[in-house]
């Protein structure tokens, strides 16, 4: 079968990620995932507001994410909307078990991701980007979480849909793992698979998150080369 | 079994160390295998692991001296911020002021943790060598970049001292305050310090620096 830029259907987007790239933040990173280019930022641990929150034995994550009004086609209405609340929500969702929240009780991690370009798969791309902010920033995880969808256009399960692909497929599956343990942490589905096509759909994603993976950690490996400490 | 080498850049959840090992700071353990948690260096000392962050905001730590700023007052006492997630208590019999002294909102001290409890309830000890910092600058660094500050055995801000003439008081929570001398050259040295301390031949440049 041949795919809108003529890829393989196990192929991946040319993926380019950047760790560390806001000063202000206490760690961030940029990331262009095919035509995607997406900003996350992480701050924290802080003190917890509003109060309320505030947990006696472990750290909340907050995330929030945005899209950018020129980041779609038509211009999106700026502000918080349906979507951008649920994804925020999936995104902690994604992040909170791999980070290792009962070191800093009391406290607050805040995760802000900002989409300025968008090209179908914005969620993955910002969980993949959230996960080297958080590293960055130097909180503790037990593993890095990469995040990438599979999905079905004309038949046939596809890994990782570009904006086309996603319009016109059948079903779009955006999944996230902790690769270390082997455990998905985020599993979201949007149109229909049959019992065999998901099963294999989930495998895909899993072994395109991998990939994935392997860049995030080059990416931090980059960034701090050459490190020394006394 | 080892699997990672000494000083070598580590990853969060990259595999250190299987079987008998001790997960110390920057590290931990499930199922016997040790892991990283932070991007740090890796130092192994015979059965203890550990990952030095290059990153992160302070975490108060018993033992630690560190440099707060007075953010409320109390009955007893003082908060005082410590430039970390958590806030600091500081008892009035903890510290000395002589009958001209008075410590309010915005005021400097210099401390040490005494007491910690797992939610982070700190509480400072301040008399003498510690106590209210006056007439000087405060600047501020990155906790994780402290130790390259203060160098080995203490020769970088031993450096910084001679050459500019200032008295330099660091806290391990990355706030620094400089007294006396050429203080602004000796704040640029400690920033210089800062922004350069992961590229090699830092002395001999912050030495060329401020012999300009």
């Amino acid at each position: 079968m041949e795919r809108i830029n003529g890829r393989r259907f196990d192929e991946l987007r040319p993926i380019k990620i950047e760790a560390g790239v806001l000063n202000r933040a206490d760690g961030s990173c940029y990331i262009e995932w095919g035509l995607n280019k997406i900003y996350a930022a992480v701050y924290g641990p802080k003190e917890v507001l509003p109060r309320h929150l505030e947990q006696k034995d472990r750290a909340i994550l907050r995330c929030r994410y945005n899209m950018a009004p020129f980041s779609v086609e038509e211009r999106k209405r700026p502000g918080p909307d349906r979507r951008a609340v649920e994804i925020g929500k999936v995104m902690q969702g994604a992040l909170e078990p791999a980070i290792l929240m009962h070191y800093y009780p009391k406290s607050m991690i805040e995760i802000s991701v900002e989409v300025v370009q968008a090209n179908a798969g914005t969620r993955c791309a910002g969980i993949t980007a959230a996960s080297i902010a958080l590293a960055d920033a130097g909180i503790p995880m037990r593993d890095l979480v990469p995040s990438c969808a599979a999905g079905k256009v004309n038949g046939e399960i596809v890994l990782d849909l570009a904006k086309e692909e996603d319009n016109e497929g059948e079903a779009d599956m955006p999944v996230a793992i902790i690769p270390r343990l082997d455990q998905i942490t985020l599993l979201q589905m949007d149109g229909k698979l049959t019992e065999e096509e998901l099963e294999k759909a989930i495998k895909l994603a899993m072994t395109g998150c991998r990939e994935v993976y392997k860049l995030q950690i080059d990416a931090l490996k980059r960034k701090y080369a050459g490190a020394e400490y006394e | 079994m080892l699997y990672a080498k000494n000083r070598e850049l580590a990853v969060p959840g990259m595999l250190l160390a299987e079987g008998d090992y001790i997960d110390e700071d920057g590290t931990h353990k499930e199922h016997g295998k040790v892991y990283a948690s932070v991007v740090g260096i890796v130092y192994i000392d015979r059965r203890k692991v550990r990952v030095v962050a290059l990153k992160g905001k302070y975490i108060p730590k018993q033992g630690d001296s560190v440099i707060g700023i007075i953010s409320d007052e109390r009955f007893n006492g003082w908060k005082v911020d410590i430039n970390s997630p958590y806030e600091a208590d500081l008892n009035q019999k903890d510290i000395y002021l002589s009958r001209y002294q008075s410590l309010k909102v915005g005021d400097l001290v210099y401390a040490r943790i005494v007491r910690i409890t797992e939610i982070f309830e700190t509480s400072l000890y301040a008399k003498r060598p510690y106590g209210r910092l006056d007439n000087g600058i405060l600047i501020e660094i990155q906790s994780a970049r402290v130790p390259r500050l203060i160098g080995r055995k203490g020769s970088m801000i031993k450096m910084i001292n001679e050459k500019t003439g200032s008295i330099i008081t660091v806290g391990q929570n990355g706030l620094v305050w400089i007294r006396g001398g050429d203080k602004e050259l000796a704040a640029q040295a400690c920033q210089m310090v800062d922004r350069e301390a992961h590229i090699p031949g830092l002395t001999d440049r912050v030495s060329e620096f401020l012999s300009r």
